[in-house]
């Protein structure tokens, strides 16, 4: 059964779809079966393995129930080891659509049953926001990771999030766990960027993954290139960094932590 | 258009649950109630049967284990008693040759014991046993004594019989 995970954060700019690539790429090379889905109306990580604009089907005639069958959608080995769920920004007029759907929190649950022993990992890249396409995918997923950039007002919102991971645990998914945070766009010439990052471990502890994502352009220049950094540049610290946080993820032979209204247990 | 006591706005037929402020389905609700409720494993839909043959299986074999252990038990005993044995043979025949040791010393204890050393070490070298050394230098000295006096022997053998027919005891010692 894959390991289904929620890349989450309503923040924007974190590297959340950033992660997502280079953690499926990192996990695919390094053996994995990976399964991306793209639950973001922007439709980035779609973009790079396919033309997003010329894609029939994606999670939006799964979710709106167009269509039963998640092969017709499934676009197989973009990659060697990657299959994605695209999407693309006619996911926009979604989630009004299923508001008064039964069950509407378990969609994308029900979607991905059928395929789960098909992977060892599923990845799913969150929208930036708390809306009812991340309450679906908090909902099919066993556990949660969360990027922090080091950046002005990163703690800020996390509260909100962990929250938001402990009411779905309540409610929705008895067996979501939050797997830990990861800090990303660290720049360690930086005060600013040294002092958050102690604050992010300081409050996270053991949840928060030793691997820290460096700043580096060559990751800005693989989103220009609608690549992972990976394929890019093997060698540059970017590549580097997700390959080890990769490996720190498979490492892990169960989750670590839970969140219990906002306090982590 | 002024409220009424009479509305309810929370009393829209839906829960009241929610996250972020999105009202969340009741339906959802109770699906995760009866997953983190239900067992993981239903025991009534186990098949016992397979689990019973196979305790029954490691119960023989548990058996023959068992089995094996205690004849190789007896073994050890049996080979405990024949070590024991095995120890006590030699000391018995060593008995035995002390013994006879004993009988022979007393024999020859009336010899000078720069003779019985001669006799013994005789003995050894020709792989003789003691009695055949002393016969055959007694023969050799009975014929010595026949070259000195011929009628000497016969005299002596003539007076032994004399004194057989007197003493009860034909012992020499």
């Amino acid at each position: 059964m894959a390991r289904t995970i929620a890349l989450i954060n309503n923040k924007g700019g974190v590297g959340k779809t950033t992660s997502c690539l280079n953690i499926g790429v990192a996990l695919s090379l390094l053996n994995k079966k990976v399964l991306l889905v793209d639950i973001d109306p922007q439709g980035n990580l779609s973009d790079a393995f396919i033309s997003i604009n010329r894609v029939q089907y994606t999670i939006k005639n799964l979710l709106e129930g167009d269509i039963s069958d998640i092969n017709q959608v499934l676009i197989k080995g973009v990659k060697q080891n990657i299959d994605l769920l695209p999407s693309n920004n006619l996911l926009n007029g979604t989630e009004e659509k299923l508001l008064n759907k039964m069950s509407r929190e378990t969609i994308l649950k029900r979607i991905l049953e059928p395929i789960k022993n098909n992977y060892d990992y599923i990845l799913i890249d969150c929208p930036p926001s708390l809306s009812l396409l991340v309450l679906n995918s908090l909902t099919a997923s066993s556990e949660a990771i969360i990027p922090i950039a080091t950046e002005y007002h990163a703690l800020t919102g996390t509260n909100t999030i962990l929250q938001t991971i402990g009411q779905v645990k309540q409610l929705l998914n008895s067996e979501l766990r939050l797997s830990g945070v990861f800090i990303t766009k660290y720049d360690e010439r930086t005060n600013n960027d040294r002092e958050i990052k102690e604050a992010i471990q300081n409050n996270f502890k053991d949840l928060c993954y030793k691997t820290i994502i460096r700043t580096n352009v060559r990751i800005k220049d693989a989103t220009n290139s609608h690549k992972s950094v990976i394929d890019l540049d093997p060698q540059c610290n970017g590549a580097i960094d997700y390959i080890n946080l990769a490996r720190e993820i498979i490492s892990q032979e169960k989750v670590i932590g839970g969140v219990d209204n906002g306090e982590i247990i | 258009m002024g409220k009424s006591f009479s509305d309810d706005i929370f009393n829209n037929g839906f829960n009241l649950d929610s996250i972020n402020g999105l009202n969340i389905s009741k339906e959802a609700i109770e699906e995760n109630k009866k997953k983190a409720t239900k067992p993981k494993i239903d025991i009534s839909k186990i098949d016992l049967s397979e689990a019973k043959k196979e305790m029954q299986e490691a119960k023989k074999e548990q058996e023959t284990i068992q089995d094996k252990s205690n004849e190789l038990n007896e073994l050890k005993d049996l080979e405990k008693e024949l070590n024991r044995v095995e120890k006590e043979k030699p000391s018995k025949e060593i008995k035995e040759t002390t013994s006879e040791n004993e009988y022979y010393t007393k024999k020859t204890m009336i010899f000078k014991s720069e003779y019985l050393d001669i006799i013994m070490g005789l003995a050894s070298v020709k792989d003789m046993e003691i009695k055949n050394v002393l016969n055959q230098i007694i023969e050799l000295g009975i014929n010595k004594l026949k070259e000195i006096d011929n009628t000497l022997i016969d005299k002596a053998i003539k007076e032994s019989k004399k004194n057989k027919s007197k003493k009860e005891n034909n012992s020499l010692f």
